[in-house]
């Protein structure tokens, strides 16, 4: 040991430095312990908030969707437990790398990847993001026992299907995934674990109701995102089912009738409006949509001249041709420009006073003398020529009014269209032009700037069954949320056609009885073994006009500009339950191409509800 | 002779400072506790204890020597380290970018740990030589060496433990009261040396020895949240842990962060954390107490000390316990860069742990031997 040589100012020093080193201790741990204040006591709230967002996560659950069935209960939507692949990009080390070896092992192609990027930005974070949707009990089972993709995962899924494929397509729609204006329209906290919605149809228009409440569930993870708990908060409301008034065995016949036409068959309740019938050809296949359609099958859809996702029967406006003269009369019998005797001579043609030209009958020879009943029974132009000219087209138009032509009918399926009823004041706004005389004659026999969809010529038909009432037509006959019993829905409202003369309904449809069963009846062919009672009316609609010289020869047009064939009718005559309108496009004569179809379909239906 | 007498004699000679003992057995069962609630498994307990058992035993060996033993034969040990650490720079075996160890065969052996001991008590023996304050020869000696020492371990690289080390040479130089001698004889040409050394070393340190992540870790502790998922995501995890603990914390294995292993390494570096969020701030502040007697207890035994060696030596040892201690806790509650300190008696951790108590068993030794009969036995 060396000597200490001045050991009192050696601890003096030492002495000193000490307390120094204590302050600067005590300080610093001051600093220490003011930090950890403010952490755990101040910022407390802050930062347990935090903690929880690191470790609980809510995520939506996504409710199952409601079911469609027809009338009779029989399914037309339904869901399907199926299997999905999905991606967390938050697990996946590398996002494009996994894709390629998940395209190599033939889980996914080209396609799903471009969608999956497309889709990635959508998510929030730690969100399994669907990659392929319904994958086959092969891709599962191989995916299971491959086991090396980081990030990927398979889960189970409610998948929409359509078990009938393409019947019935146009009144049921279809659901796809959702689209940038979906995920706007649509309420953000109900949809934040639904990628799929109703696009057209009934799955549109009752989205709301099929789509169901979502529920809440909340993970617990660990770091690495694996899930260790979950807690369900709140649980999904499944939507609710859905029973048309369709009948699928009426729709199927309708189909098959249709099939390789282009056309539309609609049939309605007389006594409530429930749509019965309600048929579009061509159909095609709504499963497509819910897979993703293929692009070659989207093209054909998009590019066929036959306009398959047109909805004829709402959207499909045309020409009512004759199908329009027994409310042609009834406007007249009201307006007292007719009466029921009010006789006419026929000669095959028209000719307006200080007018050139001729306005032909169907029948060039002519009907001869004729009272109101024929001219609707044999569709004579010239009767209606006549009327139509003594009640001038204002009158016209608000005799027609009353059937609901040139407007919607309200029926519960998005898209429809309301058609033209013409009049001097809607030629005026929509063509700046006078209305000519000649113009309104062509209407009367429902030509010229006419148009009406097959759904309203049905409900037009179905009112002079009832003698006056218009129902708004309606798909959605009873519903059942979950958990319910079924429950039949309000039906659409309804209107009674203002009669001066109730007699004149008489009279109208015994001119429409005359149609099938008077010997010079257009559709007296339909008599045949009818079981049942049946009143109607044939159309054969112009698409073009024809110079007044002109012989109409079906051979010599082209295929589009033939005539458009037109039915329209109701049954029983005494007690009517069914009005049906049918058109098939040109396809020629009303009475030979349209008015057999309508007979097949009610032949069904009168197998099924027989007359007592 | 009775067994009883047997163990009375044994105890007279067997140099241990009680109370100290119990302040660090007390706090070590602390630790362990939370390292048991931190840890996934068992195996990690049964490990830490033998670190003790292994620490304990090294910190009675070196409680039994004499610190005069120490005094002499510090600049072998100063040699040797410095061999060791130019050993470890040629052949060291690397892991994650840094050269820091030594592969023995059956062991990787750290010899920067072994500078935390040798540096302090080189200093202190040098500036002992001549009565106190030094002189500005010893000094200028003492400042080279720190640097050196300092340059060395910084290259490996490791820059955390090597400002430690240095520090722990300053610390002797404060405690043998420099600055205010040297400034007061106006001796500026040695101040200005030194000041010279400092800044001169620093900044090689940041231009050629500071890796781009050690730079990153310094920017990312001012702003966390610049970058959550990388460097910054530490300190914000457990900056998370330790807020939501609260004032009474979620409870032994309650807290999510490290049960969910949110907090990174959080049986080690960040078992800070873990504490703060399981035991709220009472249990932090019970912590700080422990560090304190024991802190306190260091100081004490230093003061008591009769030479100048020992007094430096314990007093700096002491403020160097404490270092570990702020700079962990200020890393892990966000205050300082993130530099890779462990907290002292309870992260996990073997050669840490052997060092700390070994430079306790100097402070023990010091405690024991400090009587000039004593002395004059050995």
């Amino acid at each position: 040991m060396d000597k200490i040589s001045n050991p009192a100012l050696e601890n003096k020093i030492f002495s000193n430095r000490l307390i120094l080193a204590f302050v600067f201790i005590f300080i610093l741990t001051l600093v220490l312990i003011s930090r950890l204040y403010n952490l755990q006591i101040i910022h407390y709230d802050y930062y347990t908030e935090e903690s929880l967002g690191n470790q609980m996560r809510l995520l939506p659950i996504t409710p199952v969707r409601g079911k469609i069935f027809d009338r009779d209960g029989k399914v037309i939507a339904s869901n399907q437990l199926a299997y999905r692949l999905t991606l967390t990009p938050e697990k996946t080390k590398n996002i494009d790398e996994t894709l390629l070896l998940l395209k190599q092992y033939d889980f996914i192609n080209d396609k799903d990847i471009g969608v999956f990027n497309k889709n990635k930005k959508r998510y929030k974070k730690f969100h399994n993001i669907p990659l392929k949707h319904k994958l086959s009990e092969k891709q599962v089972a191989e995916f299971l026992v491959s086991n090396r993709f980081i990030g990927v995962d398979i889960e189970t899924y409610f998948h929409r299907t359509y078990p009938h494929n393409d019947s019935s397509v146009h009144v049921t729609g279809y659901i796809s995934r959702m689209n940038k204006k979906d995920k706007a329209f649509y309420n953000k906290k109900n949809y934040l674990g639904t990628s799929f919605v109703g696009k057209t149809g009934i799955e549109k228009q009752y989205e709301a109701l099929l789509h169901g409440k979502n529920g809440k569930k909340q993970i617990e993870r660990n770091v690495t995102g694996r899930v260790i708990n979950t807690q369900i908060i709140q649980a999904a409301e499944k939507g609710a089912d859905l029973y048309l008034s369709i009948d699928l065995e009426l729709q199927k016949k309708a189909e098959s009738l249709l099939k390789g036409k282009r056309g539309a068959i609609v049939a309605v309740d007389t006594t409530n409006g429930e749509v019965l019938v309600m048929v579009s050809t061509p159909i095609y296949n709504p499963n497509w949509f819910v897979n993703g359609i293929s692009h070659k099958n989207y093209k054909k859809l998009q590019t066929s001249k036959d306009i398959p996702q047109l909805n004829r029967t709402i959207q499909g406006l045309y020409p009512p041709g004759s199908t329009i003269k027994p409310m042609v009369a009834l406007a007249g019998l009201e307006q007292g420009a007719i009466v029921t005797h009010t006789e006419t001579y026929c000669p095959g043609f028209f000719k307006l006073s200080n007018f050139k030209r001729k306005f032909n009958d169907w029948k060039r020879s002519g009907h001869g003398v004729i009272d109101m009943k024929g001219a609707i029974a044999q569709s004579c132009d010239v009767f209606f020529y006549e009327l139509a000219d003594k009640m001038g087209i204002d009158a016209l138009h608000d005799g027609l009014a009353y059937f609901n032509f040139g407007q919607k009918t309200g029926i519960d399926i998005p898209g429809e269209r309301g058609g033209i009823l013409p009049s001097k004041a809607w030629k005026k706004i929509n063509k700046d032009e006078p209305w000519y005389r000649g113009e309104t004659l062509i209407a009367g026999i429902g030509q010229g700037f006419m148009t009406t969809s097959p759904l309203q010529l049905a409900v037009a038909t179905a009112a002079l069954a009832n003698k006056g009432i218009i129902f708004q037509p309606k798909v959605l006959k009873s519903i059942q949320i979950h958990g319910e019993t079924i429950k039949e829905v309000e039906k659409g409202t309804q209107r009674q056609i203002p009669i001066k003369d109730i007699h004149n309904w008489e009279e109208v449809i015994e001119g429409m009885k005359l149609t099938i069963y008077a010997p010079k009846g257009t559709a007296r062919k339909l008599n045949k073994g009818l079981k049942y009672t049946l009143a109607g009316k044939t159309g054969t609609a112009q698409v073009f006009g024809l110079d007044a010289e002109e012989q109409y020869i079906a051979e010599n047009l082209a295929e589009n500009l033939r005539d458009h064939a037109l039915f329209t009718g109701f049954a029983p005559i005494e007690n009517p339950q069914i009005a049906i309108a049918v058109i098939v496009e040109n396809a020629g004569s009303g009475s030979s191409k349209a008015a057999p179809l309508a007979k097949a379909v009610l032949d069904v239906y009168f197998n099924k509800h027989p007359v007592q | 002779m009775k067994s009883i007498d047997k163990i009375r004699h044994f105890w007279h000679y067997f140099k241990m400072d009680t109370p100290l003992f119990l302040m660090l057995i007390t706090t070590s069962v602390f630790g362990l506790l939370m390292l048991y609630s931190a840890s996934e498994s068992i195996g990690l307990i049964y490990k830490q204890i033998l670190h003790f058992v292994i620490a304990i035993s090294v910190m009675l060996v070196i409680a039994q020597m004499p610190p005069y033993l120490l005094r002499r034969y510090s600049p072998y040990l100063m040699l040797f380290g410095i061999f060791l650490l130019l050993l470890v720079l040629l052949f060291g075996s690397s892991s994650g970018g840094a050269q820091r160890w030594l592969n023995l065969g059956f062991m990787r052996f750290q010899p920067s740990e072994l500078m935390k001991i040798i540096v302090p008590i080189a200093i202190a023996s040098i500036l002992s030589e001549k009565t106190l304050p030094p002189k500005p020869l010893p000094v200028l000696i003492s400042v080279t060496a720190i640097i050196a020492i300092v340059l060395l371990i910084a290259k490996q690289p490791d820059l955390g433990t090597s400002l430690l080390i240095g520090a722990s040479g300053v610390f002797v130089l404060f405690f043998s009261g420099i600055s205010l001698q040297i400034i007061k004889r106006n001796n500026w040409l040695n101040f200005a040396v030194i000041v010279g050394a400092i800044i001169g070393s620093g900044a090689i340190a940041w231009n050629y020895l500071l890796m781009a992540y050690q730079k990153k870790r310094i920017l990312t502790m001012i702003d966390p949240t610049l970058d959550p998922l990388g460097a910054g995501y530490h300190i914000l995890q457990s900056k998370i842990a330790i807020g939501s603990g609260g004032l009474l914390g979620k409870g032994i294995e309650q807290g999510s962060q490290s049960q969910l292993n949110f907090l990174p390494e959080h049986t080690t570096d960040f078992i800070f954390a873990v504490i703060a969020e399981e035991l709220g701030f009472l249990g932090v502040l019970l912590l700080l107490c422990f560090y304190g007697l024991i802190i306190y207890r260091c100081f004490l035994i230093s003061f008591e000390s009769e030479d100048t060696f020992s007094k430096l030596l314990g007093a700096s040892l002491t403020l160097i316990f404490f270092t570990y201690v702020f700079v962990n806790i200020g890393m892990v509650s966000g205050l300082l860069p993130v530099v890779g300190v462990p907290l002292p008696l309870i992260s996990y951790g073997g050669s840490s742990l052997i060092t700390l108590l070994a430079s306790f068993g100097i402070i023990m030794s010091i405690r024991k031997h400090k009587t000039p009969s004593y002395l004059s036995k050995f």
